[in-house]
C-alpha cells in the first residue's frame, strides 16, 4: 500500500501483476467486492473496461447512488449501496457500517486495481486485522489525544454501556439539542434533584419502570413535558461522582462493622440505592412497550405537579399503571414509526 | 527461460490470491486509512470529533486540516439517537483526505458520555 512496499516489489511482483491478471482473466470470476464490517461495500470498476470513469455498476454492485470514480476497490462518492440514501426504510438513515473509498486517481485500469489490491493484500498494515482491528487502534489513538485517561477510556469504552438504540431523533429535535448544551432547553422538569444528571437518571429509571422506555425519561429530563420555571442544573460528571459516592459508602459500612457498630441498615439502603442508579446507568432494556409521544408521557405518579425521586420511588413499587395518552397527529417523535437506522458502529 | 517456471509457479499461487479478493477476504477497507493518519493528524481529527458531535447541527460539518502533513478530514453529524441507557448518541461520517490523494469516509457512532465527552462506540 505504501511507496515502499510498492518500491520493494521490482520485478517479481510484475510477475505477481501480471500472472495474476492472467489468473483473473483465464477464470473470468464475477466481479470482485471487498468486505467492510462484513459488509460487501463495493465492486471494482470493471465496468470502465480499465480505463477512465466506471460508472461503479448498479445497486447491487456497491454504488447505489451516483456511481463510482472508476478506480478503487470500494470506490464511489461514499454513496455505496451500503449507505445510500435509498437503501433504507428511512429514506435518510444510513447503515453505520458502511464505508467508502476513493483512490488516488481516476480512471485506473484493471491491472493497475490488480496492482492496488495486491499492495494492500501484502501491506504489512492492512493484513489481516480487519476493520474492526483498525477501528479500535484508531478510537484508542483518537481516545489517548482526547484529554481523557486510560481508566475513563475503559469505563467510556463499551458501546454496551450505552445500551442499544432507542428512538431516533429526527433534525429538529436533534439540532435543538446541540443548542441547548446537550441538558436543557429552560423548559425543564420540575427540580428536586441534585443536579442534570440526577434528574436525567431518575426520569430515565422512572420512564423505564413506568413502561415507556428510557428515550422518554431522558428527552423528558432535558426538554421537559410541560412548560417549567426552573433552570436547568449545569451537568456534571454523574457516573463517576455516583461511583464516588458508592465507594464512600461501602467504606462508611465497613468501617462501621469493624467498629462493631450494629445499626448499619441506613448505610446499606443508601448503597443499594447508588447501586440500582448504576446499573440503571448500565443496563440495557428491552425495546419500549410504549410508542407514543415522549412530550405527553405522564411521569408524574402521584400526581402532585412535579416529577422526582418520589415519582420513581411509587413506580418501583408498582403503585402506577400505564395509561398511554393519545398521540398527535403531529407527534415528531414514534418510536414505532420512526426512521430506524442499522446498527450504529457498534 | 528460468522466468517460465517462475511465472508459472506464481499463475498457481496467484488464484488462490484472487480467489480472496471475490470473496471478502479483503483489506481493511477505508478504516485503514486510520492507519496512515500521523500523531498530529489524530489530535485534530479527536478535537474535531468533540466539536462536531457536540455543536454541530444535523448534516454540519466540521474540519480539520494539517498543514504539516497536507492531510485533512471532516466530521458530519447525520443522525442523533437515544440509547437504551438514555444517553444521547450521533451516527457520524468521517472523511479522510490524505495528501497523496488517498480519500475516504468511514461512518462511526458515539455517545454522550456522563462526562460530557463524545465516546467513539467500538464496532
Amino acid at each position: 500500500m505504501t511507496g515502499k512496499n510498492r518500491a520493494n516489489g521490482g520485478d517479481g511482483r510484475a510477475l505477481i501483476l501480471t500472472s495474476l491478471a492472467l489468473a483473473l482473466l483465464l477464470t473470468t470470476a464475477p466481479l470482485p467486492r471487498v468486505s467492510v464490517d462484513g459488509v460487501v461495500i463495493g465492486a471494482m470498476a470493471w465496468a470502465g473496461g480499465g480505463n477512465g470513469n466506471g460508472n461503479g455498476g448498479n445497486g447491487n454492485s456497491g454504488n447505489g447512488q451516483g456511481g463510482g470514480n472508476g478506480n478503487g476497490s470500494d470506490h464511489g462518492s461514499g454513496k455505496s449501496d451500503s449507505n445510500g440514501k435509498s437503501g433504507d426504510r428511512s429514506g435518510r438513515g444510513h447503515r453505520s457500517d458502511a464505508s467508502s473509498v476513493d483512490g488516488p486517481g481516476r480512471g485506473h485500469g484493471r491491472l493497475q486495481e490488480i496492482e492496488a489490491a495486491l499492495s494492500d493484500f501484502f501491506s504489512p498494515r492492512g493484513n489481516g486485522r480487519g476493520s474492526a482491528g483498525v477501528k479500535a487502534e484508531a478510537r484508542e489513538r483518537y481516545a489517548a489525544l482526547d484529554g481523557r485517561t486510560a481508566a475513563m477510556g475503559r469505563a467510556e469504552r463499551s458501546s454496551e454501556s450505552f445500551g442499544r438504540r432507542q428512538v431516533v431523533l429526527d433534525a429538529d429535535l436533534a439540532d435543538a439539542l446541540v443548542r441547548s448544551g446537550w441538558h436543557g432547553s429552560g423548559r425543564s422538569v420540575p427540580d428536586g434533584f441534585r443536579n442534570h444528571g440526577d434528574r436525567v437518571r431518575t426520569m430515565v429509571e422512572l420512564a423505564k419502570t413506568l413502561g415507556y422506555g428510557a428515550h422518554v425519561g431522558a428527552l423528558q429530563a432535558n426538554f421537559g413535558a410541560a412548560p417549567g420555571t426552573v433552570e436547568p442544573t449545569p451537568p456534571s460528571a454523574d457516573r463517576a461522582a455516583l461511583a464516588e459516592e458508592l465507594a464512600d459508602a461501602r467504606a462508611e459500612l465497613e468501617a462501621l462493622q469493624t467498629a462493631g457498630v450494629d445499626d448499619t441498615q441506613a448505610v446499606q439502603d443508601r448503597i443499594a440505592e447508588l447501586e440500582q442508579e448504576l446499573a440503571a446507568l448500565d443496563a440495557p432494556t428491552s425495546a419500549p412497550e410504549w410508542d407514543g409521544d415522549w412530550r405527553t408521557a405522564d411521569l408524574d405518579v402521584n400526581d402532585d405537579g412535579r416529577v422526582d425521586h418520589a415519582d420513581l420511588d411509587l413506580a418501583r413499587a408498582g403503585t402506577a399503571p400505564v395509561e398511554a395518552p393519545d398521540v398527535p397527529d403531529d407527534a415528531p417523535i414514534e418510536p414505532g414509526s420512526a426512521p430506524e437506522l442499522a446498527e450504529p458502529a457498534a | 527461460m528460468t522466468r517460465r517456471p517462475v511465472t508459472a509457479l506464481l499463475l498457481v499461487v496467484s488464484l488462490p490470491l484472487a480467489g480472496c479478493m471475490g470473496t471478502g477476504q479483503a483489506p481493511d477497507g477505508p478504516a485503514a486509512l486510520y492507519t496512515a493518519l500521523g500523531d498530529d493528524d489524530v489530535a485534530l481529527a479527536a478535537a474535531t470529533l468533540q466539536r462536531s458531535l457536540e455543536s454541530e447541527p444535523q448534516g454540519g460539518t466540521a474540519r480539520w486540516r494539517n498543514p504539516a502533513s497536507g492531510n485533512q478530514g471532516s466530521i458530519t453529524p447525520r443522525d442523533t439517537y437515544v440509547s437504551d441507557s438514555g444517553h444521547f448518541c450521533r451516527v457520524y461520517d468521517e472523511e479522510l483526505t490524505f495528501a497523496d490523494g488517498r480519500s475516504g469516509t468511514i461512518v462511526n457512532a458515539a455517545c454522550r458520555g456522563d462526562s460530557g465527552r463524545w465516546v467513539w462506540l467500538a464496532g
